[in-house]
């Protein structure tokens, strides 16, 4: 009956991120029928408005919500299950702050030291934007690990990581204060979250730093079934907690840094998803519940970016006002069910 | 960079002032009704007895924003004027907003007359840097941060404010007893009604007559040229400015650069549109409709030069434009160029530079120096 239930559910959830991925590919703010987009992909070497629109734009954003949705869900789960506190997200801990500060020391300070704004970098401008969210974060997460050794319950750390949040972005605002206009317009625009920012060129490396720490995370699920059981329980086992926890915050840090560096701070699906997942499977086992918050992290993230980006409208949407408006009910619920 | 219309009209300024005490005519036999201003919509300047009736309608509502008498210092305040908005002139302590603000009052010679300024970090104009480090200056903070404790000790008469959709914070007016002045200036979508709002400044400054002829003069040389431009053989098309993340911010069909393109003889891809603001439009969007045109303008709001392969590094999109690959792009350097500060008051200027790329053969001027706009060179 169980296994019956997982079959369904996740050839469920395979379809419908099939049938999502075909809607972004074919519905956009340009309207085009459907078979102009088929005769496209069919001879791709055509160099056609629609082409570049189809290989240069669409597929690119698709495949960067296809990467990023899995990472901030798993990310997410890991976060839950270490600290077994179902609010638990990357940007609980403070790491989505601490990459923002990092953006912000890069964009506004340079501005200020040198009288130069970031973006007249060109090409480098990407590259060092993406790097400090990955040094801000990683930093963060070092100073997280700091306190987790010494702090063993887990709420206060959770707590101590909103603290920091508050602290990273009260410093992004004095330096905001002390930047030049242009560059605090960049700023404020990453801040918005998009699954628009990679693009075909950088889309290789990003799809590679993704992927390595999704595959990191199979490794992590029988530990992480150990840690639902309690830490006195998990040591009596012989498990390192210690170590342990260390490898999951690594881990759910790193795809957090990777995916906040080129899309910006994206909310909710981190926090939702999971909770998605352990609903529709009724498991709490890592095995299988990585993998299906993956799938339901790439469906979500699909699925906003289709909203997102209002199909016969010349517009886009800010992406986390979608995953918002999903995902804010969904942690509405599970605090209620939590109260009963 | 100096006007040499403004030498050659130093004799009639000399004519000219308004001390109020030579100029009291009854208000009756200078044909009130007449608006002064002849392209700005969002304000209207009458002769009122001695000095000047304005009203600023409110553009979101409809209703009136504000309405103010202007008074000359020297003449005796009609008793009918008493608990009306009246601000005597000229005006003595002001803050200004905006840099098209203080920008007038450095053209007319009148700067000593602006105690206090916002964002003066954003400037590089000498003389204000230098009135800022005398401390004849202030700088009174941002718009979201003022430094209300400055602007209180600058006693200022008349705040000048640049007056949003929101509504405006006119705390400052009843904690300094200044009277609060939207200046609406940036709403104005005709390029000659922009630039007409220097003519507000005349008012305040009793400099009318030198603002007025410094203004006329600049519509008829703005209207010579677009008429020059209207029986051009081709029209070229053009877009406009750079996206973030996946959105593009372009200008409306009804705005302010919309016009100059028309004017200047090009047609702007979205000029259908009817909004005045800037609409933010998907990427695909633009592709697919701007990828064939023939311009592109663009803004660079950085220290360093635009190239072709620094934009081609910032987004491999850009590349399949037309107007990429034929080396079409038009570039103005915002801060090199002094673009916001200067250009609202120079629109024949910034008309000329288009029209140097769009028609080159209406200019006679072969040797043309662009102002603000340039056609952007392949370094290669």
């Amino acid at each position: 009956m169980k296994s019956r239930r997982i079959t369904i559910g996740i050839t469920g959830t395979i379809i419908f991120g099939a049938i999502l991925f075909a809607l972004n590919l074919f519905v956009g703010s340009v309207m085009v029928p459907a078979e102009d987009i088929l005769k496209v992909l069919l001879h791709p070497a055509e160099d056609t408005t629609l082409s570049v629109i189809i290989f240069n734009y669409r597929i690119p954003q698709i495949l960067t919500a296809v990467l990023a949705g899995p990472a901030l869900a798993v990310a997410g789960l890991l976060m839950q299950t270490l600290f077994r506190n179902p609010l638990a997200d990357p940007s609980m801990l403070g790491i989505s702050s601490g990459a923002g500060l990092g953006v912000g020391i890069v964009i506004l300070l340079t501005g200020a030291v040198s009288d130069t704004a970031v973006s007249a970098f060109g090409w480098w401008s990407t590259v060092g934007v993406s790097l400090a969210a990955f040094t801000g974060a990683v930093l963060v997460l070092f100073v997280m690990l700091a306190f987790s050794s010494r702090i063993k319950n887990m709420t206060t750390l959770i707590i101590i990581g909103l603290m920091i949040a508050y602290l990273a972005s009260s410093v992004t605002d004095i330096l905001k204060f002390f930047s030049l206009k242009e560059d605090i317009h960049a700023f404020v625009i990453w801040g918005m979250g998009s699954f628009s920012g990679v693009g075909a060129s950088k889309m290789p490396f990003f799809a590679l730093s993704v992927v390595l720490g999704l595959a990191a995370t199979v490794f992590l699920s029988k530990n992480l079934n150990i840690l639902l059981l309690g830490e006195m329980y998990a040591e009596n086992l012989g498990v390192n907690i210690k170590r342990n926890s260390i490898a999951v915050i690594l881990v759910s840090g790193y795809l957090t840094a990777i995916v906040t560096a080129y899309c910006g701070p994206i909310a909710f699906i981190g926090l939702a998803m999971p909770h998605i997942a352990r609903f529709l499977f009724k498991t709490s086992d890592h095995r299988l519940l990585i993998p299906t918050t993956m799938l339901i992290g790439m469906d979500m993230a699909l699925f906003c970016n289709l909203i997102a980006r209002m199909p016969g409208f010349d517009g886009n949407l800010p992406v986390n006002a979608i995953t918002a408006l999903i995902g804010a009910p969904v942690v509405i619920a599970v605090i209620m069910k939590s109260k009963k | 960079m100096k006007r040499c219309f403004l030498v050659c009209m130093s004799a009639v300024i000399l004519l000219y002032s308004c001390g109020g005490n030579t100029r009291v005519t009854s208000g009756e036999s200078r044909g009130d009704s007449e608006n002064l201003m002849k392209y700005a919509s969002y304000i209207s300047v009458r002769h009122y007895k001695s000095g000047y009736h304005m009203v600023i309608p409110n553009p979101w509502s409809g209703q009136v924003l504000g309405e103010y008498y202007l008074y000359p210092d020297s003449a005796e305040l009609p008793g009918e004027l008493a608990g009306k908005a009246v601000i005597r002139t000229p005006v003595k302590n002001v803050i200004a907003y905006s840099s098209t603000q203080w920008s007038v009052f450095l053209e007319l010679g009148e700067i000593d007359r602006v105690k206090g300024i916002l964002e003066s970090a954003y400037t590089d104009n000498v003389e204000i840097k230098r009135l800022l480090a005398e401390k004849k200056m202030e700088d009174v903070g941002t718009e979201t941060c003022l430094k209300t404790e400055t602007v209180i000790s600058l006693h200022p008469d008349v705040i000048l404010y640049t007056p949003y959709s929101t509504v405006p914070k006119t705390e400052i007016g009843g904690l300094t007893g200044a009277v609060m002045f939207p200046f609406a200036d940036y709403l104005e979508n005709h390029p000659l009604g922009r630039a007409e709002w220097l003519k507000v400044i005349g008012f305040l400054t009793c400099r009318e007559a030198y603002a007025e002829q410094w203004f006329d003069d600049m519509a008829r040389r703005y209207e010579y040229l677009k008429k020059r431009c209207e029986n051009v053989k081709s029209r070229p098309t053009v877009f406009s400015d750079l996206p973030f993340e996946g959105q593009w911010y372009l200008p409306g069909g009804a705005s302010y650069i919309s016009q100059i393109f028309r004017d200047a003889g090009a047609d702007y891809i979205w000029s259908d549109n009817a909004s005045t603001a800037s609409l933010p439009v998907d990427a695909e969007t633009v592709l697919a409709k701007a990828r064939n045109a023939d311009y592109w303008r663009v803004m660079n709001s950085t220290d360093s030069k635009f190239t072709y392969e620094r934009l081609a590094a910032e987004n491999e999109l850009y590349t399949y434009f037309k107007a990429y690959q034929k080396r079409n792009i038009i570039v103005c350097d915002i801060r090199e160029s002094g673009y916001f500060e200067k250009s609202e008051y120079e629109p024949d200027l910034l008309l000329k530079d288009f029209v140097f790329v769009f028609h080159p053969e209406v200019l006679e001027d072969e040797n043309y120096e662009p102002e603000y706009f340039y056609k952007l060179k392949d370094e290669k």
